[in-house]
């Protein structure tokens, strides 16, 4: 009698380690991700996010056409306008690495070490409509092929179903290098959703979509850089 | 909400919650199979244990140079072991049969079937664990089977069939088969475990039991 109420004790015992132990394997599903490893690219001139949250053109088609339409007073403008760009970024910027002219910019708006004159005179630019409108003007320019491209990229885009039917938020940003006759030059995955087979995904849709139309012309650089933003929705 | 949110980003739950109905049955009962035959690892472990170390213990005390009076007396305090258990049977037999003469046969065979008794007692539940290792990898492949059954019927729908379609819906569908083995390997490796110290345990027993009669034999030839 006695050893069968021992029995039950450890009856209960071993029951609830086999539970414990279903518990802790249980949970550290939750913390297990095949993908967990996340590289980070911080990708040098690929900061789509700073100037706008509509797709657009990235920053290297403003750069050139800034260099090459404005005198050279503007051209001080439109640095410090930069500057303040990567500024506002803070010290995420500083972290970037970032292509070689930027970095005079930066350095140079260091020497004169007053941001607050710097933002004065981003002030007045806006006031005067001296940049931006330079770039809308680009943007409305550039649009026609960027929806060209998007639209093209989306078409050869193959979602995983369980990404489709799962309705999460990824988002991830890949930017693409486009030459002049349309080739495809590089693909790189600027912002990774944090889901492999996502990722992969849209750089796959890239790739099978080009090569691409050439560019449009009077385009000032020798290849396009666009920023192509991946939801599941789109 | 944020429980939620954290299962579906979590790969191995996400696929979980997301196969249909009967994969998931399918899992419910191997994550049962799981739980019981761990606690029968577990139970039987802590009962075997002390078995052993009460045989050990009993036997060691029996070396002392005790007479067989005392020895049989020993047996009845420690009760949980094989050893004074069969004892204590041989005991109870022999006062019952005390003017019977020689016997050794008989005695033996009390030994014998107390021994087998015990092992009968000690080995319940052990066969589960066999049963658990052999059948969860195919209940596994079962909910597997079934998944790509799934799988291939919604990449027909969808009708793409590069690898970004068909590989998600047999990864999803593989889970169940990894579960079946999460669940076989152990139960295995427990039954195999427990069989040999079982087998132990009877043969110290058998051994222990054989020596007393013969013990006991002198005696009732002395008297």
């Amino acid at each position: 009698m006695k050893g069968q109420e021992v029995n039950k004790g450890i009856w209960f015992l071993s029951f609830m380690l086999a539970l414990l132990l279903h518990g802790v394997v249980g949970a550290g599903m939750f913390f297990w991700h095949p993908s967990m490893k996340r590289p980070v690219i911080y990708s040098p001139s690929f900061t789509v996010a700073l100037y706008s949250e509509a797709p657009t053109p990235t920053r290297p088609p403003q750069k050139g056409t800034v260099a090459v339409k404005r005198s050279s007073a503007k051209v001080q403008k439109g640095k410090s306008a930069v500057s303040k760009a990567w500024k506002v970024k803070g010290k995420k910027a500083s972290r970037v690495k970032k292509p070689a002219p930027r970095k005079k910019i930066s350095s140079k708006a260091k020497r004169k070490a007053l941001l607050e004159k710097a933002l004065a005179k981003v002030e007045k630019e806006v006031v005067m409509g001296g940049l931006s409108t330079g770039r809308e003007a680009i943007e409305i320019r550039y649009k026609k092929y960027y929806d060209e491209i998007w639209r093209r990229v989306k078409a050869s885009w193959i979602l995983p179903e369980e990404i489709l039917t799962g309705g999460s938020n990824l988002f991830a940003v890949v930017v693409v290098r486009i030459a002049r006759d349309g080739a495809l030059m590089e693909t790189k995955l600027d912002k990774s959703s944090g889901n492999e087979v996502y990722d992969q995904s849209c750089i796959r849709a890239v790739k099978k979509a080009a090569p691409f139309p050439p560019l449009p012309k009077g385009y000032p650089q020798r290849y396009m850089e666009l920023g192509l933003r991946f939801r599941p929705w789109q | 909400m944020k429980g939620v949110s954290l299962v579906i980003s979590s790969p191995v739950w996400g696929m979980v919650l997301k196969s249909g109905p009967v994969v998931k049955l399918d899992i419910l009962v191997l994550l049962i199979l799981s739980v019981m035959s761990w606690t029968i690892i577990f139970f039987k472990y802590f009962q075997l244990r002390r078995i052993e170390r009460e045989d050990r213990n009993f036997l060691a005390d029996c070396r002392e140079g005790l007479g067989v009076k005392e020895i049989l007396a020993l047996a009845k305090r420690y009760r949980r072991g094989v050893v004074p258990v069969v004892f204590s049977e041989l005991q109870r037999w022999f006062l019952l049969f005390r003017e019977g003469g020689e016997m050794e046969e008989q005695w033996t065979d009390v030994a014998r079937q107390r021994v087998l008794l015990e092992r009968e007692r000690l080995n319940s539940y052990v066969g589960f664990l066999a049963t658990v290792g052999n059948t969860a990898p195919f209940i596994g492949l079962f909910g597997t089977v079934w998944g790509i059954i799934n799988a291939f019927q919604r990449i027909g729908l969808q009708g793409s069939a590069s690898l970004a379609v068909v590989a998600p819906g047999i990864s999803e569908a593989l889970v169940t088969t990894a579960l079946g083995l999460f669940v076989a390997i152990p139960a295995v490796m427990g039954y195999n475990f427990f069989v040999g110290k079982l087998s132990k345990i009877e043969e110290r027993a058998e051994g222990a039991a054989y020596l007393l009669v013969r013990i006991l034999e002198g005696k009732n030839e002395e008297e």
